[in-house]
Formats: C-alpha cells, structure tokens, sequence
C-alpha cells in the first residue's frame, strides 16, 4: 500500500471521489470510471491497460500478465511491474489528445 | 482496543543533538503529558521517568505485496498494538495520546506508514502532527551541512526551536526567519518556557471545526507569503552543494478544480516523487463540495481528504503550496496543468 493509501482508507474516498451529490451510488459509479478513464490515459505508451471487474481493479501488461489490485493507489506500482516504461507525471506530453472522460 | 475517537500520535523527529529527548521529558512532566504513552528508538543519556516508555528497535519490513514506501516499522507496528491492547485490557495505565521519537537521522515516512497502513492501527490511531526540533544554537549549521536536519524541517507539520534558554534573541530570529522561508506551512514554537506546547504540537483535529479551520488559514496565509520572490528562493544547504536544494511554492487553479483528473494526477505525482515531494497541502474549491476540500500530504502518503465549512478568507480560488526538493516547480505547474486541462480546457494554473 502507497502513495495514496492513506487517502483510499479501504478504497472508497479516492476512486469514488469526494462528492456530497445526493444521488451518491450512481455518482460513485460515474466517478470510478472516470479515474479508470484518466489512469488508462496516464498509462499510455507503457502497454498496461487498466479495467474493472466488480469491484476489483485489473492491470494487464502488454504480455498478458496481470494483477489484481484492490486499490487504486496499487494500480501504479503494478504499471511499474508490467508495463514497458514507469510513467512520470513531470514527462508528460503537453500535446496529448484530452481524455475521453466523459464518464 | 479504544472505543472512541482515534488516538492522536504525534511523531517527535529532529536533528542528533537537537533536544527531542529533553522536550520529550518536559511535555511529560506536565498534566497533560502525564495522559501519554512514549515510544523510542533508543533510550538516551537522559532518562524518561515515565510510565509508558517502551524501546523499539530500528528494524523495517516491507509488507506483503509491497513496495519500498510501504516500508512498515514491525517493531513499532508491534509497540503500537501492545499499547492499545494493554490499555483495552487494563494492563497498563488509561493514556490519550501517543508520542514516537525518532532516531535523530530517522526518515519519519515509514512511522508514518506504519500508523497509516495497519487495518488495525488505523482504526484506532491517527497521526496528529510531524514535529520537528530545531536546536537554536546549532540549527542553522545543522541544516546547511546535512540534508537530513532539512528534510526534517521541511517536512514537519510543526517546529520546535529549543534551548532557547541557553540562545539570544537575534540567534532564535534568524534561525526562525530560515525555518519559515524552508517550511511556510509549520507553526513554530519555542521551548523550553512554553506553558501551551503540548496544545501547540498535538496539531489539528479533523473532527474539530475549530482545528479545520486553523489549519486552512495556515495554508491560505502560506500561499499568501510564496506570491512573492523572497519567499519561493530555493533554500540549499550552502555548505553541500551536492545536494538538491528544497524549494516551496503555491499554485493557484482559477476554475473550480475537477477532483478525478487532479487525484489521478496527485497519486501519480508522489508514487514518481513522493521522496521528492516533502509536503503539500491545499484549499480546493471543488465542484459538488459545500465547502473548500483540504489536501494534506507528506511525501508518499496522502492523508484523508478534510471537507471544511467555509474558506478562511474571501480569496476562494484553489491553492496548493509545495515543499519539494530537486523537482522544478515550472516541471510540477505544467504537469498539473497539462493534465486538468484534458479534462476542463478552460483550466488555468498560476504561481
């Protein structure tokens, strides 16, 4: 557990936002898979692709190898593990297309 | 195990030399020290008369499944719970609070983990405030010759000059006015004389609007300071220049901040940096949210996002103020902005 562990707390506040919406489920829901949108875009060029099943979390690396992660945080240091770069925030491109997140 | 709010810990670091042990030994000889259970690296050449002193060592493990920030301290992991347990049991005397010195060139980020990451620690604990001792006689040299003494005042949530007594008053100044321009976040305080320290050091309560608010003036007034030149110069230590200097900053996001990219990118940021990173905290104006949200991090790990009632000024705008050592602020302004704007266009960042 790293980086954003802390804030996970089990998983709930980062992956599912901090909104106080009244329609809460669906927001969640919504907002889940926005960050899944906004990780898979991040993890381009590395081969690693990220994807929902239920509620656990799958990282598959360009060979077909996979994790399981239960927390979003988790989904970072996998990437390391499979992908075929680590990606830096700091060495993003600048003109990369905006990301589909329209949830 | 404690039914109620969560235990706050305060994590005691500082300098070799720089007075813990002896601002440990008054903070329990008062009442309120009287109510708190003491963890240590290693007991020194002064010694604690208190009840709830234990020794831990200085091993680290790596948990299961995890990587190097997720270094544990199994032996403080295992004080810990031994002191909670203890007091569930009635096997050792009713405490309210948790003080962990730490070895004088200790990293506090596997403390940190180790309160953060245990299910059961986590449950029970809550880590109130890094507090970092700066000796007023040896401070400046401290910091300028080792990186360690700087890292440490930067990364604390709150200072504490001591042997104050034993100083002048110019000698506390300028050691003060360095410490500010290296962590205009941390609340600085003197010992020893200081009757309200314990108030002082145990930091804020997110469960306490009072506490909430303090600490959001605290960022507002930081971000305030680093719009100008003097307060963004990079502080290296002159003395090595090896070294990376560590620099703050504030970053201002004029349109309500969008939550999903900004915590992709956040998490991200201290997963590739979090050594580099040594602090940010921040007021966001985030949509859907009554009020600011407060962001709170120290190197790898992230606190819980803090909703606030109110902002403390009439400046709404988002702001974050960065402590980092050898990363470009332009490099962390562009990022962010680069990766905001993917998802809101309109996003515009400035120092």
């Amino acid at each position: 557990m790293c980086s954003a562990c802390g804030l996970l707390r089990g998983g709930a506040e980062w992956i599912e936002g901090v909104t106080e919406d009244e329609n809460v489920h669906d927001r969640r829901l919504a907002e889940r898979r926005r960050h899944i949108a906004l990780i898979n875009m991040m993890l381009e060029g590395t081969g690693v692709k990220l994807t929902e099943h239920g509620r656990q979390l799958i990282v598959r690396g360009p060979t077909g190898s996979t994790r399981l992660v239960t927390e979003l945080a988790h989904v970072w240091r996998a990437a390391d593990e499979l992908g075929r770069r680590k990606v830096d925030p700091l060495n993003l491109s600048a003109s990369a297309p905006q990301v589909g997140v329209g949830a | 195990m404690t039914g109620g709010s969560p235990i706050p810990v305060i994590v005691l670091t500082g300098f070799l030399g720089s007075g813990k042990t002896t601002l440990l030994q008054h903070l329990l000889e008062t009442d309120d020290g009287r109510r708190a259970a003491v963890l240590i690296n290693e007991f020194g050449e002064i010694s604690l008369d208190h009840l709830l002193v234990k020794s831990v060592s200085g091993s680290t493990v790596v948990l299961q499944n995890g990587c190097v920030c997720c270094s544990v301290r199994s032996e403080l992991r295992a004080g810990l719970r031994e002191l909670i347990d203890g007091m569930a049991k009635g096997e050792v005397p009713p405490f309210d609070r948790i003080v962990i010195e730490t070895t004088g060139l200790a990293d506090p980020v596997p403390v940190v983990q180790t309160i953060t990451v245990d299910p059961m620690l986590r449950n029970h604990l809550r880590l109130a405030s890094l507090v970092s001792t700066v000796d007023a006689l040896n401070g400046i040299e401290q910091i300028d010759k080792q990186c360690e003494a700087m890292r440490q005042a930067a990364t604390a949530d709150r200072l504490v000059i001591t042997k104050t007594d034993l100083s002048n008053e110019w000698q506390i100044d300028k050691l003060q006015q360095r410490l500010m321009k290296i962590n205009p976040m941390a609340p600085i305080s003197r010992s020893p004389g200081n009757a309200h320290l314990w108030n002082q050091i145990v930091g804020s309560d997110p469960s306490d609007l009072q506490s909430r608010n303090a600490e959001a003036s605290v960022v507002s007034r930081a971000a305030e300071k680093l719009q100008s030149e003097a307060w963004s110069t990079p502080q290296t230590p002159a003395k090595a220049h090896h070294l990376h200097s560590i620099a703050s900053f504030a970053l201002r996001v004029s349109k309500p901040i969008d939550w999903s990219p900004f915590v992709v990118w956040l998490s991200l940021l201290v997963h590739r940096h979090g050594r580099e990173v040594l602090r940010i905290k921040g007021l966001l104006d985030v949509p859907g949210a009554k009020g600011p949200i407060s962001l709170n991090a120290v190197q790898h790990f992230i606190h819980p996002p803090v909703h606030l009632d109110g902002w403390p000024d009439d400046d709404h705008t988002s702001r974050l103020v960065f402590i980092v050592q050898g990363l470009e602020e332009a490099a962390i302004r562009s990022s962010l902005a680069n990766f905001l704007r993917r998802a809101n266009p309109d996003t515009q960042i400035a120092a």
